[in-house]
């Protein structure tokens, strides 16, 4: 819960202006929109600019928004608009949007889940300290503990406790961000 | 999404989150399963992100993003817009449109060494509703706002005519003339009201405001006791002065029009003449105004001064009117509070010394006041319920 006030400070102080809240802000979900807008458009540069301008707008109108979930709102329902306007306009995407605006309902849900989900592992696995960000990226790529020991050139007892601690604290860091 | 509550979500985010790295608990497995087993879409996406923990690599192509890069575009067309001639050109516009739709609010922000900005925006009717309370000698305490027009009945057999915007004392007859007694008006924040004394005197009382006065004036002087800010149209009497007794200073009339400003809040007792003459004094000193002159009488230091001053400036809230000449923010607001009960933080000390003009109509809400500040594009400004925050916009 204390994370979730943490969270919404971050939008209290955007509100009121405060351009570094907004930086670490956008570092999150810069990321997050281009590939969100990537789902709907399959071109890089114009999913950034979507995220671009979705995030900018967000600012100019920072006043209206004083907790996290009526920024996300704002922001994934605003990026999926102005997808589906590009796409419309296109006319060879013609279809697709056709496509995209029957389906799209439960698809864009699924898609915000999705996100939400990747932004968070990326935040999570972020905090972690260099030395346990390896220790569960190899672990994750199925290798063997004596394999991941040898390859960070420690003793394998050594590994085991790492792991057990960098599982604790992604655990730990999961848990806190809601 | 919003089929669940935003608590469900966002337990499920974390879930899924924990599943997919592998730390679950037995809590948010079960929880991740029922989720999966309650549509073959949701099966789908997650069979997508674990499978061979394709997750990761998506999460890998979030790093990848070129967010400094990104950051820097977004900053530039975030700066772009924050110009001052950015800032004026837009406002002058807005009044321009506005101007041809009847307007009934001006500002004026005066910027420094920029000329000015006009702004204009729609009249609302001010609401006059609000906290009145008047208080009979025994003690009663009648709530204004919530009657009708009615007569009360005083003790000695006074009666009392009020509606929703007056009450009048000049209206009854009483017969036997012996001990005066004491009615007392409060006026709240948020409220402006007037009322008429026994002698015709009328006193149209601004916000948190008090005054006492006797249902029908007797002695030689007709005396009330006061605080706060009132407009005082005294009835003429040359042989019975009217003194009004406020903060260790009276003011003695004979009958005139003047601004009375004695907050007990505030340093200083503002006695601002509109036309006759009045004479204030503590028990030191004493001093005639003339029309258009101000004495003011510093409660620490307890010197008295007067000057020449614009009556408007001073008198305009009783028009239904706010006007201010640059006027410290946080003078402004200490107005403003006043009148909307709110309360107001400046989250930046520089934010409280910007000095504002303008003259606005008074509206039943503060917001287009507080609009009308944010278009200065100096400051954010944000309201939560009745408190006020501003900052300098960076």
């Amino acid at each position: 819960m204390e994370s979730e006030s943490k969270r919404n400070k971050i939008i209290l102080k955007i509100q009121l202006g405060n351009r570094k809240a907004f930086r670490e802000f956008f570092n999150g979900y810069y990321p997050v929109l281009c590939s969100f807008a990537l789902k709907y458009l399959h071109d890089r540069p114009s999913g950034e600019d979507v995220a671009q301008d979705v995030l900018l707008k967000y600012w100019e109108n920072r006043e209206q928004y004083s907790s996290l979930e009526e920024v996300k709102g704002f922001l994934y329902a605003a990026v999926r608009n102005r997808c589906i306007n590009i796409l419309k306009r296109e006319q060879v995407g013609e279809r697709y949007a056709r496509f995209v605006q029957q389906n799209e309902p439960e698809w864009f849900e699924e898609e915000v889940l999705e996100h939400e989900v990747l932004l968070l592992l990326q935040q999570a696995i972020g905090t972690l300290p260099k030395q346990m960000k390896r220790i569960i990226e190899y672990s994750l790529s199925g290798k063997r503990n004596a394999e991941i020991a040898r390859e960070m050139n420690i003793a394998e007892g050594t590994l085991h406790k790492l792991k057990k601690i960098a599982y604790q604290k992604l655990r730990e860091v999961l848990k806190d961000r809601f | 999404m919003n089929m669940y509550t935003e608590d469900y979500n966002k337990q499920l985010i974390s879930a899924i989150a924990a599943c997919l790295a592998g730390v679950a608990e037995e809590e948010e497995r079960m929880l991740v399963e029922q989720w999966k087993n309650r549509s073959g879409r949701n099966r789908r996406l997650w069979q997508r992100l674990s499978a061979g923990n394709a997750w990761k690599r998506e999460v890998d192509e979030l790093d990848r993003t070129a967010v400094e890069e990104g950051w820097q575009r977004l900053e530039r067309r975030m700066t772009r817009r924050y110009t001052l001639w950015e800032r004026v050109r837009p406002l002058a516009g807005y009044a321009a449109v506005m101007a041809g739709l009847a307007v009934g609010f001006v500002l004026l922000r005066e910027f420094k060494n920029a000329g000015e900005a006009l702004v204009a925006v729609e009249q609302k009717q001010p609401e006059a509703t609000t906290g009145v309370q008047l208080i009979l000698a025994d003690g009663r305490v009648i709530p204004i706002n919530e009657l009708g027009d009615v007569q009360i009945q005083e003790e000695d057999g006074a009666t009392i005519y009020k509606d929703s915007t007056y009450i009048d004392y000049s209206r009854n007859i009483v017969q036997e003339d012996t001990v005066e007694i004491f009615n007392e008006m409060r006026m709240l924040n948020g409220m402006a009201y007037t009322i008429t004394l026994s002698d015709g005197t009328r006193v149209y009382m601004n916000a948190e405001s008090r005054l006492r006065f006797p249902v029908k004036f007797l002695g030689s002087r007709r005396v009330v006791e006061f605080e706060g800010e009132a407009y005082f149209s005294v009835a003429k009497n040359e042989e019975r002065p009217f003194v009004i007794k406020t903060g260790g200073v009276e003011v003695a009339v004979l009958g005139t029009e003047f601004n009375l400003r004695a907050y007990s809040n505030e340093t200083e007792i503002v006695t601002t003449l509109v036309s006759g003459k009045v004479q204030v004094s503590d028990d030191q000193y004493c001093c005639a105004l003339d029309p258009g002159e101000q004495a003011v009488y510093a409660t620490q230091t307890k010197e008295l001064s007067t000057r020449v001053v614009d009556v408007n400036l001073y008198t305009a809230w009783c028009r239904a009117e706010i006007l201010f000449k640059d006027t410290r923010l946080e003078d402004i607001m200490k107005n403003l509070a006043r009148w909307y009960g709110i309360e107001y933080f400046f989250l930046d000390e520089t934010a409280a010394e910007l000095e504002f003009g303008g003259c606005f109509e008074r509206f039943d809400s503060i917001d287009p006041i507080l609009d009308m500040i944010r278009r200065t594009e100096l400051l954010n400004v944000v309201r939560e319920g009745n408190k006020i925050y501003f900052s300098i916009k960076k």
